[in-house]
């Protein structure tokens, strides 16, 4: 039916990256993880013939959802936003961002547990945003 | 010292026709004019002498014609235009075709300037063709970044 | 979407020669007809004279430059502009040594957005702009709907906020209110909080007036004093203290009312204190603290805060030292909660140690080796076990093997949790010590798989990535192990490939199992995301055996669960997006959501949503929302939002909402009914209906100070219950 494997990156022209973020970045270290595990080499500095990805920002955001007949929240959205620059050499930065969502039940009876439900499906939205940065890059000529 | 205009003329250049009956000399080719600290250098001088001792009227062209003085012994001024007359009596030098003068960090550029050396008044005007009188002013260098 | 009333403004006519200036050249240019400079004195320019210091041009009909003073003068019919400013009047005089420019009887108007006035005199230095006997508005040219005279104006563009002093609001020129000392924003540096006075009423507080006064301490500190005016309640103060340093940044709200004319005299002051801190004391060691409190239970409901929302059931609490070290990343972490209405008391978590490998250790060729290990000592006084001390060992082996076409990965780790445990109840059937070790493989792969299809025409990308997951975890009998922050987590589609069916480790559920899913993605030609489909399900190769566990009960002996998920973005202004999940064994739908979106022109949306859950803490919840807003008439904007409980059988949200919008100031009218939060009920008994709280809100707003303040459409529509969205703190 026409599927084939997906061939490496095309990033593969280039086999060196440089991903800059705040320090201690999670989601900059989960990118860099994924690059190198797909055999890109990771610089330490800006270079002038090296693509390089500047993470902005990721912030974790809570909407509400639903309600229990008293009032109370019954069902929450997480909302994961992440921005950042794609600069490819000799080229202008190259702005994205995107939102990921997922929907979360809070328990006042059990608010640790739920706390720690919460940093879990943070990490999971976190491995997500750095599969589809990985995959938006893919796709650079 | 006493002002320049009131020292000797010396001319130089490497030809020189005189007509005493019409009282027009006209020098060519490397004229170079000197009174005091007052240099002008131009390729061609007429000499006016018609209104008598005193009241010659040099008039030098050139491409262009360039004039340098030293104000109170130690202010550089220079100059250049195309044509530069210089009228002993009224002490007054006018510079017309695109005229440019500079003086101690301002710089006018214009289709006429006057200078008064005695007054050291600068005025500019724009002329026939409207060339706007551009005037630049730069600080003294204590404030330069 | 530009908004309709774009044309309010005629673009400004600027003279072409301002884009190249440099405000670095300090010299002063004058072209002009005719000049006259004599030595050292005041040099005279006559003739449509044309002045460049700077970034800043002035043209006059005739203009005097004195040398020494360095000051030049202009009069007549002059006009001046600036990077931000453009200036018509009768007299100028600039001082060109530190580029201050006095001008007298002043016509300005911003370059770059809206804002213009009069002022007697003018004085404008770079980021500095001050007016004085002087008249400010952002209405264009010939709208006099609303005026600021003031003694003293002072615009500061740099730190994104403007003052008056003996401010007269004026609205078509009829004296309005007089305040002594006003700030207002004059760009879009600020996004935080309240920025302009704002008129409500409600049954809740009756009529409310706020007006914010921003304060700028120095240069990363700032303040924002807010009073805020309740007819049934008094006047709070609300104040907003944010910092930024290199090293430490956060901010520290603190709200305050003396007392509540609507609440009986004994309950005293209401307040609430929030503290949201980060620093970087060294390039790895950083500490951060968010912390929460307030008077009383009923206090969001009623009073509401920024930083809350409003059906929140708890304050988080939390304080963090953290160290990234180069093989291992250590923290220690306190943790609480201060629960509103009357739930259980949570656990706290005072402290929590952890350490992890930072980085994965290479063992031998391929094989790599990551550690985790943590300390926890938890407390609660109103549970059966008061204190329990925990200690977890997690070492593990993997092979990872990763290529842009496959990805596999093979773990072996050993889980090692011993706990202490007691209660200060003495005749507690509790075990005092409890030990518990157990092996975990997993095996995982995953497929890439791509194929070109044709998007009208276009090359478009559709993806197929099936995943395989084998996870090993024999069975061990836990329920003398109290749950300290341990919960079973919501099967999604994400959820099938998780290793641990609870949130915390005081559970580890037994696994014989294999999960089998795969997504399918397709992408248009400038790859976005137009459709994504996932379907998973996890296999049970044995039995789990029965536990009579309070935790598990819920969890059917073969529960195998297949979940599914659809987003599908159908037309260039219509979206579609659901999400279902489904029991196959039970033959029941788990949960489900749904949602219709129509984006129009400007200011056009609609949306159908539907959400469905079988079991959120025992209860079932369906509720429908319709949502919309459309321009009724130029400049009128309708929006109206209804949400409904259907397995109730009654209305939890309506808002109604009337716009009016002019080119400098707009006035809403929403009508809301929505249902309070009752906190006196417990989550058990939830089905006591909250109470229905309607609210009329007349929100008058100056445009033009910076961002729209608030007046877009989506900010319209989250005036409800379900637009909130409250930020979290995110560290790293």
């Amino acid at each position: 039916c026409g599927f084939h494997l997906r061939g490496n990156l095309p990033l593969s022209q280039f086999p060196a990256i440089y991903v800059q973020s705040e320090a201690h970045s999670e989601l900059a270290k989960l990118v860099s993880k994924r690059l190198s595990q797909n055999n890109v080499q990771l610089l330490s500095s800006m270079q002038a013939d090296a693509p390089s990805i500047q993470l902005v920002s990721d912030t974790l955001e809570r909407r509400t959802l639903s309600l229990f007949p008293s009032g109370q929240v019954a069902e929450y959205e997480l909302i994961y936003k992440v921005s950042y620059y794609v600069i490819m050499p000799g080229a202008e930065p190259a702005f994205n961002q995107f939102e990921l969502y997922r929907d979360y039940q809070d328990d006042p009876n059990q608010a640790l547990a739920k706390a720690r439900e919460l940093d879990l499906l943070l990490s999971e939205l976190r491995q997500q945003a750095a599969n589809r940065i990985i995959r938006q890059l893919a796709r650079l000529e | 010292s006493n002002p320049d205009y009131s020292q000797p003329i010396a001319i130089t250049s490497d030809n020189n026709e005189t007509s005493i009956k019409e009282n027009i000399s006209v020098y060519t080719q490397n004229v170079e004019i000197r009174q005091g600290s007052l240099t002008i250098k131009a390729d061609r001088l007429e000499i006016n002498a018609t209104a008598g001792k005193g009241n010659e009227v040099f008039i030098t062209t050139g491409n262009p014609v360039r004039y340098s003085q030293l104000l109170d012994g130690d202010i550089p001024v220079t100059a250049n235009a195309a044509e530069i007359r210089y009228d002993l009596a009224s002490r007054t030098l006018t510079l017309s075709g695109n005229a440019q003068l500079s003086q101690s960090g301002s710089q006018v550029q214009a289709a006429v300037i006057r200078y008064n050396l005695e007054s050291q008044q600068i005025s500019a005007e724009s002329g026939e063709q409207q060339k706007r009188v551009t005037t630049i002013f730069t600080p003294e260098n204590k404030e330069n970044p | 979407s530009e908004p309709v009333i774009q044309m309010c403004y005629q673009p400004l006519t600027q003279p072409a020669v301002l884009k190249s200036l440099d405000p670095a050249n300090n010299t002063v240019q004058i072209s002009s007809d005719s000049a006259d400079l004599s030595g050292n004195q005041t040099a005279l320019f006559n003739g449509n004279v044309e002045i460049i210091h700077r970034d800043t041009l002035l043209t006059a009909p005739s203009a005097r430059f004195s040398r020494n003073e360095q000051r030049i003068f202009a009069d007549g019919g002059i006009e001046y502009f600036d990077s931000s400013l453009k200036v018509s009047a009768r007299e100028f005089s600039a001082d060109t040594l530190n580029s201050q420019a006095q001008i007298g009887g002043a016509h300005y108007q911003f370059i770059a957005q809206a804002g213009r006035g009069y002022a007697d005199t003018l004085l404008a230095s770079p980021q500095r702009i001050n007016l004085n006997q002087a008249l400010f508005t952002t209405c264009p040219l010939d709208d006099n709907s609303w005026a600021l005279h003031a003694s003293d104006i002072n615009i500061n563009a740099g730190e994104g906020w403007g003052s008056a002093r003996h401010a007269v609001f004026k609205i078509r020129d009829i004296p309005v209110l007089y305040l002594p000392y006003l700030t207002f924003p004059v760009n879009e540096q600020r996004k935080t909080g309240l920025l302009l006075p704002k008129v409500a009423s409600s049954q809740l507080s009756g009529l409310e007036f706020e007006l914010p006064y921003y304060i700028n301490l120095a240069e990363n500190y700032d303040l924002t004093l807010t009073p805020r005016y309740m007819s049934k309640r008094g006047t709070q103060l609300k104040s907003e203290f944010r910092y930024l340093t290199p090293a430490h940044q956060g901010i520290l709200q603190l709200e305050y009312l003396n007392s509540d004319n609507d609440k009986p005299a004994d309950l005293g002051s209401r307040y609430l204190g929030h503290l949201s801190h980060r620093s970087d004391f060294t390039a790895n060691w950083r500490g951060y603290i968010d912390f929460t409190d307030v008077s009383d239970d009923a206090y969001l409901t009623e009073l509401g805060s920024d930083y809350t929302n409003q059906s929140d059931t708890q304050l988080y609490r939390e304080a963090t030292l953290a160290h990234y070290g180069e093989r291992v990343n250590s923290q220690i972490r306190l943790q609480g909660f201060e629960i509103l209405g009357n739930f259980t008391d949570a656990y706290k978590a005072l402290p929590e140690v952890r350490l992890s490998s930072a980085r994965p250790m290479p063992i031998i060729s391929a094989v790599e080796l990551d550690w985790q290990a943590s300390y926890a000592h938890f407390s609660n006084d109103s549970a059966l076990i008061s204190s329990a001390n925990r200690l977890h060992l997690e070492p593990t082996l993997r092979l990872p093997f990763v290529t842009p076409a496959l990805e596999f990965s093979a773990e072996a780790s050993m889980l090692y949790t011993y706990y202490q445990q007691d209660s200060n109840l003495d005749a507690a059937d509790i075990t005092a010590n409890v030990q518990r070790a157990l092996p975990k493989i997993r095996l995982y792969s995953r497929l890439n798989l791509e194929r070109e299809y044709d998007w009208f025409g276009e090359p478009a990308l559709q993806t197929f990535e099936p995943q395989i997951q084998y996870l090993y975890i024999p069975y061990r009998q836990q329920n003398q192990i109290g749950l300290y922050d341990t919960t079973r987590l919501q099967d999604d589609y994400y959820g099938l490939f998780r290793q641990n069916r609870f949130s915390g480790i005081d559970r580890i559920n037994e696994a014989n199992q294999l999960t089998v899913g795969w997504t399918t993605r397709f992408y248009d030609n400038v790859d976005n995301e137009l459709f994504r489909f996932s379907l998973g399900q996890i296999f049970f190769l044995e039995d789990p055996t029965t536990t009579a566990d309070n935790l598990t009960d819920n969890l059917t002996a073969t529960d195998s669960m297949l979940a599914s998920e659809l987003i599908w973005h159908w037309y260039r202004r219509w979206y579609f997006s659901a999400a279902s999940q489904y029991d196959i064994e039970g033959k029941q739908l788990i949960k489900s959501n749904a949602s219709l979106d129509y984006r129009g022109s400007e200011n056009t949306l609609l949306q159908l949503n539907h959400r469905y859950s079988r079991a959120v803490s025992g209860l079932e919840i369906q509720q429908l929302g319709v949502l919309g807003a459309v321009p009724v008439a130029k400049n009128w904007q309708l929006i109206a939002s209804y949400y409904r409980d259907v397995t109730n059988h009654r209305m939890i949200d309506a808002n109604v909402g009337v716009q009016y919008e002019s080119c400098c100031w707009a006035v809403r009218l929403v009508a809301r009914r929505h249902i309070r939060v009752n906190l006196d009920t417990s989550i058990d008994n939830a089905l006591q209906f909250g109470e229905l709280d309607s609210s009329l809100s007349l929100q008058f707003v100056l445009k033009g100070f910076g961002d729209k303040a608030g007046f877009g459409v989506s900010d319209m529509l989250s005036n409800g219950i379900f637009g909130y969205r409250r930020p979290y703190l995110l560290t790293n």
